[in-house]
């Protein structure tokens, strides 16, 4: 191959490499559910109506930032608004589908072919028999009320091509059919055709630039008509956008304001429109009629604010105080303290995974601020509840009970609880007080005996009902951000156990009640799809249970499991264990290339399973190799020998007893291995030391070079641990117990050594020693800014760093150096050695670099 | 129509040119505007600066071609709506906007079928505003190499539709297209209309003003106006706005602020330059506290130093002028005779 074609091909393959790897980043990067990415129990959907939902708290982006959708919602919720107005007019002798259907759903085509014809064309059979076509024969009024508006919809909503067209007298023709519409209207004794007729009449004129005529439609028309229909508020709507043609930005903005108030469908756009006047609220306020309109003035200039601060809600209280806004705002206070000082409180200083749109500034600084906020805000909470000047004091109660339980004043939440056990409130405030309850429950209680179980259980088996009655809730669309979206109490579930009861059971020393609550909180919901290469088992499991448990913890919950006799309690915590699950798996490998295959998992094949592989995990970290054999005998051999992804070598196989002097490329191969092939091994060789001690010094040597491949260094570094990374280099700091094994290589020096000292062959003495040569350098202190460089955080070595030197220095002076040198400097392996390592050539020949040299990666050899 | 020289005579028109360009004689300046906003109302002062600078056509944006969400074609969006008609003594120059983003998936057929539309709705447009017709279409896009094969073709169908017979296509070009003419390619067209603004980095931290600077515009001119294949109007920029960042990072164009909000003490503290910090949570503006905002306008000098400089480098004998935009708060800061003197300087 020409030296071009191989640097083209390297060129591409790197660009490839590259570009595909930020790809990736980018599109597996995580995208919080910008309503459920900190701590909440005080729920912000606890109004009446959900008509405020886009106005709920999100310091993440207001809308969820896609306007856009927001708007294509309402025009869907105006016409199913519009539909069911008809029906009722109609007496409800009309289907839904049909009244849309002919409304909505019939297309330019059939419009104009039938209804802009009508009556001279007659319907066709499929229209003929529509039960809202059959009402409008009868209602003769009404049949020509909704041709007209079928004839003049394109004018105002043009489709397809319609968009295209323009004539001089397109215009005109508005005007000519808004006329027509104004005619019709006057003429009509009924209500609700008249409203309708005259707000087309409005709309034509408006859109068509007839602005004062349809203003004064309005004024004249449609101001007194007293109706409830929305179409009323739709009309104020385009009369607060024709002030705002005029000029009259402050009445405008006034108008807005009261479509807010009447109109949830329009509530975003009005709310946009409001903004956009940029009119001073004093000058709004001076409009309004009465403290009713004033408070919604106030509260629109309210949502708006991302920050605490009670003046809003002070000010609506004090104008309006039975206004249904106070609960939004109310809960938007609320939740700002959960976001900025709950949440990182929980977090230890952290806010979502430190990332986000909207900056936060470093807990320290706002904490005190937050602290200060809080009883200035139960204050307004108790307020609000004993004045009774809110329709629903519980609402205060509530707020001012949480609030006292976020500060750890237990006492006073409780009591402020009780205030609400007299008044019959709206299910959905109580079952925020339950939950409240139960935080207030679990802060009292100074340590969880049988008692305190006893006094959880109720509150907790009632929130595990509302946790299964989400379950059957399906949530797509718009409000689908993620598998909590919308259901608040599974969320609530979620966060409880994890952040509010395992720390109880840590504080306490149980780890294993601890985490059975962290398990618990993490199959909440449990993933609904699976990938086709997902491991399984053990793989699937909170990182706790992966990285943090010994084999007698895991006993001691499998043995919970078979007891019969397990409490109710027990029984609550592990309920999921005994579930059987539903999942997609969907995956690349066979065509059509992206495929959805429903599995059924039984009960008992989930949990159990992931737990006896932790199990008999947790014995291979602790070399008990009779045990891990027997855990591992309890879950399929199937579904122990999955594989890491390799697409391109779906066999590959690890070879944990591979013995090689290089740790790259790593060693695989054809034949089956596994955890459980891998512990009988392990455990035949604990057993022939024993039986056969004339060989134990080459049982030894394997049983190293078995410790060794199973660490992060080795192909089969899958048998000890959950994942595997770069940066699990830096864990050499953190404390997991299997370090000194996984990372350390402790374990495999100790059997090389005692290999060593078994054996009086010379050759492979010098073997064990060059090997724990490499067992010693992987316990070699890194200098601190390796690690960083190792992940990618840092690009260059300072290499005149002291500590960088010094660990440059250690490759190359390896204790067992010395003794290869000293005792086996004759031996065929030595200059094998020798030839292969150059660090080992280091030692044997020091030279001091004139300039710094490059370090070396880590491995020996390498 | 071949607007190319015949390559085998170049010395012959060289020698002629500097000939010509030896004796200078005046260029004639035709001033006009454009008008870039959706509803056409009639306005004292708007119409007083086309008496005052003896304007004779106006500019006048129909519409922008974007994508229906629905069905994935092209759409007219926002187009102008005529409450008034044009005065007689203005002639009209429809400009349709076609934002470059639909030309990257678009089909051949659709593009027929748009240009029809194109000129159908135009026409229709034209109507409205009260003329009978029009001499020159002029198409606006900035695009790509990517997508120049599409837009090269609209154009070639535009100029086939029998309704632009007799008809000037022009296109505006943007400074980078003139410039990289190998990759944005020569647009089939009559004339081109230079756009001599937006050649900064807005997005980039700093002093800078992004909309108009001469050392900016030196990087892409030079002899390239002259030997453009094809006669190159010249487009000036009267607009202002006001760029925000945050921690020195780019946020967007803040249109709601004007120079009277950055001048309110209790809202704005000046840092120097053209550099304004918010002295607190602006929510109306879309800022926070402490969020910077640069304030990039034109002035007089500014535009004169333009004109002074693309002066030196037109050698034709008349030159099209046209300002971005009439209207009379973007046109407030200026007076007549600044815009006359800047003219004065072209000639």
């Amino acid at each position: 191959m020409t030296t071009w074609r191989r640097l083209t091909i390297y060129c591409i393959s790197f660009f490839a490499v590259f570009f595909i790897g930020i790809a990736i980043d980018l599109a597996c990067g995580p995208e919080p559910d910008p309503y459920d990415y900190y701590v909440t129990f005080f729920h912000n959907n606890l109004q009446k109506s959900d008509g405020y939902r886009p106005f709920y708290f999100s310091g993440y982006t207001f809308f969820n930032g896609d306007t856009y959708q927001v708007e294509n919602v309402n025009r869907a919720a105006e016409a199913d608004i519009n539909v069911k107005e008809w029906m009722t007019y109609l007496g409800n002798s009309v289907t839904y589908k049909d009244v849309s259907r002919i409304l909505y759903e019939s297309g330019r085509k059939t419009d104009s072919l039938y209804f802009w014809n009508y009556p001279s064309r007659r319907f066709p059979d499929s229209i003929k028999q529509n039960s809202f076509i059959k009402k409008l024969v009868k209602k003769k009024e009404a049949m020509a009320y909704v041709m007209l508006a079928k004839k003049t919809e394109p004018l105002v909503n043009p489709s397809g091509d319609d968009e295209w067209k323009v004539s001089l007298s397109s215009k005109d023709k508005e005007h000519v059919f808004a006329l027509k519409y104004i005619k019709m209207g006057v003429d009509l004794n009924d209500k609700f055709l008249r409203l309708r007729c005259f707000y087309q009449a409005q709309r034509l004129l408006h859109y068509g630039g007839y602005t004062e005529e349809a203003a004064s439609v309005y004024d004249e028309h449609i101001k007194k008509v007293s109706s409830w229909s929305h179409v009323k508020g739709w009309a104020l709507n385009l009369k607060a956008g024709e002030e705002d043609k005029f000029g009259h930005r402050e009445q405008a903005a006034y108008l807005y304001s009261k479509v807010f108030a009447i109109c949830p469908e329009r509530r975003v756009r009005v709310y946009c429109d409001f903004l956009r006047m940029n009119v001073p609220i004093a000058q709004v306020i001076k409009l309004t009629r009465n403290n009713h309109e004033k408070a919604f003035v106030y509260a629109i200039k309210g949502f708006r604010n991302p920050r605490i601060g009670l003046n809003t809600l002070k000010k609506v209280y004090d104008t309006d105080p039975g206004s249904e806004v106070l609960s939004v705002l109310l809960a938007r206070e609320i939740n700002k303290v959960e976001e900025h000082y709950l949440t990182p409180k929980f977090n230890g200083g952290n806010y979502y995974d430190s990332i986000g749109f909207w900056g936060h500034d470093k807990y320290d600084s706002v904490k005190s601020y937050y602290i200060n906020y809080i009883p200035k805000l139960k204050k307004f909470c108790d307020q609000l509840a004993t004045e009774h000047r809110y329709p629903e004091p519980a609402l205060g109660y509530l707020g001012s009970a949480y609030l006292s339980w976020i500060t750890g004043d237990t006492e006073a939440g409780l009591a402020t609880l009780s205030r609400i056990n007299n008044i019959g409130i709206r299910s959905k405030l109580n079952d925020e007080k339950q939950l409240i309850k139960l935080l207030l429950l679990s802060q009292s209680i100074k340590r969880i005996d049988t008692a305190a179980e006893n006094e959880l259980l109720p509150s907790l088996t009632w929130l595990e009902k509302k946790v299964k009655q989400e379950r059957s809730l399906v949530i797509t669309g718009s409000r689908y951000w993620s598998d909590y979206a919308m259901k608040y109490y599974s969320a609530s579930s979620r966060d409880f156990y994890e952040k509010v009861l395992a720390p109880l059971y840590f504080k306490q020393k149980d780890t294993a009640m601890a985490a059975l609550c962290i398990l618990k909180s993490e199959k909440t919901i449990l993933r609904s799809e699976i990938w086709e290469y997902d491991l399984g088992l053990g793989f699937d499991m909170p990182f706790f249970w992966q990285t943090s448990m010994h084999s007698y913890q895991l006993k001691k919950i499998l043995n919970w499991d078979h007891s019969l006799k397990r409490r109710s309690y027990l029984k609550l915590l592990m309920a999921e264990f005994h579930q059987s699950t539903v999942s997609k798996t969907f995956g690349i490998g066979n065509a059509p290339a992206y495929q959805l295959k429903t599995t059924i998992t039984p009960p008992e094949q989930k949990i159990i399973p992931a737990i006896y592989d932790l199990l008999g995990t947790a014995y291979l970290r602790e070399h008990k190799y009779s045990q891990a054999v027997n855990a591992f005998k309890k879950i399929g051999a199937k579904k122990l020998s999955h594989l890491p992804i390799d697409v391109d070598n779906p066999s590959r196989y690890p070879n944990p007893f591979a013995d090689q002097l290089h740790d790259y490329p790593w060693a695989y191969q054809g034949a089956i291995d596994n955890k459980l092939t891998f512990a009988m091994e392990m455990a035949k060789l604990q057993k022939q030391i024993k039986s056969h001690k004339e060989n134990a010094a080459a049982y030894y040597y394997k049983m190293a070079t078995g410790l060794y491949n199973t660490s992060w260094y080795g192909s089969a570094w899958y048998y000890k641990a959950y994942s595997w990374a770069n940066a699990d280099i830096d864990a050499k700091a953190k404390v997991f117990y299997y370090n000194d094994d996984y990372l350390k290589e402790k374990g495999a020096e100790k059997y090389f050594l005692k290999a060593r000292s078994l054996s009086n062959d010379n050759e492979f003495r010098a073997k064990c020693t060059f090997m724990a040569a490499k067992c010693k350098q992987k316990q070699m202190q890194f200098p601190d800014e390796y690690p960083a460089y190792l992940t990618g955080k840092k690009y260059d070595l300072d290499e005149s760093n002291s500590a960088t030197k010094k660990y440059d220095r250690s490759l190359r002076q390896n204790p067992y150096f010395k003794t290869l040198q000293k005792d086996y400097s004759k031996t065929a392996f030595f200059k094998l050695a020798v030839s292969e390592c150059s660090y080992l050539r280091d030692f044997l020949h020091p030279i001091e670099p004139k300039k710094p040299v490059k370090l070396k990666v880590v491995v020996v050899g390498k | 129509m071949k607007v190319f020289f015949p390559t085998s005579r170049p010395l012959f028109f060289g020698c002629l040119f500097l000939a010509l360009s030896s004796c200078h004689h005046p260029k004639t300046v035709n001033t006009s505007f454009y008008y870039w906003k959706t509803v056409y109302k009639s306005n004292k002062t708007e119409l007083s600066w086309l008496a005052r600078l003896n304007v004779h056509k106006l500019y006048i944006r129909i519409m922008d071609v974007g994508i229906n969400e629905k069905d994935a074609n092209p759409v007219p969006i926002s187009p102008i709506m005529f409450q008034n008609k044009l005065p007689d003594s203005v002639a009209i120059v429809p400009v349709v906007f076609i934002v470059n983003d639909i030309l990257k998936t678009i089909t051949r057929q659709q593009l027929n079928g748009l240009a029809d539309h194109i000129i159908n709705f135009v026409n229709g447009k034209v109507l409205q505003s009260g003329k009978t017709s029009f001499s020159e279409l002029q198409i606006d896009c900035d695009w790509t190499a990517t997508t120049r094969d599409n837009y090269f073709y609209l154009l070639n169908r535009l100029r086939s539709n029998p309704m632009l017979k007799n008809k000037i296509l022009s296109a505006t070009l943007r400074l980078h297209q003139l410039k990289n003419q190998a990759g944005s390619g020569i647009p089939p067209v009559n004339r081109v209309m230079l756009m001599c603004y937006n050649m900064g980095n807005l997005r980039k931290y700093g002093n800078q003003n992004s909309i108009l600077e001469i050392s900016e515009l030196k990087k892409y001119l030079n002899d390239n106006i002259n030997a453009y294949p094809m006669s190159v109007d010249i487009g000036l920029p009267l607009f202002s706005w006001a760029v925000a960042f945050r921690n020195k990072e780019y946020i967007g164009i803040s249109k709601r602020i004007k120079i009277d909000d950055l001048n309110n003490k209790n809202q704005f503290i000046f840092i120097g330059n053209n550099i304004y910090k918010a002295a607190e949570d602006l929510p109306e503006y879309g800022l926070q506290k402490a969020d910077e905002v640069r304030w990039e306008a034109i002035s007089v000098p500014d535009l004169e130093a333009a004109a002074g400089y693309l002066s030196s480098l037109i050698k034709t004998d008349s030159v099209n002028l046209i300002y971005f935009h009439l209207d009379e708060n973007v046109i407030k800061p200026y007076k007549y005779d600044d815009l006359e003197k800047v003219n004065n300087l072209l000639h």
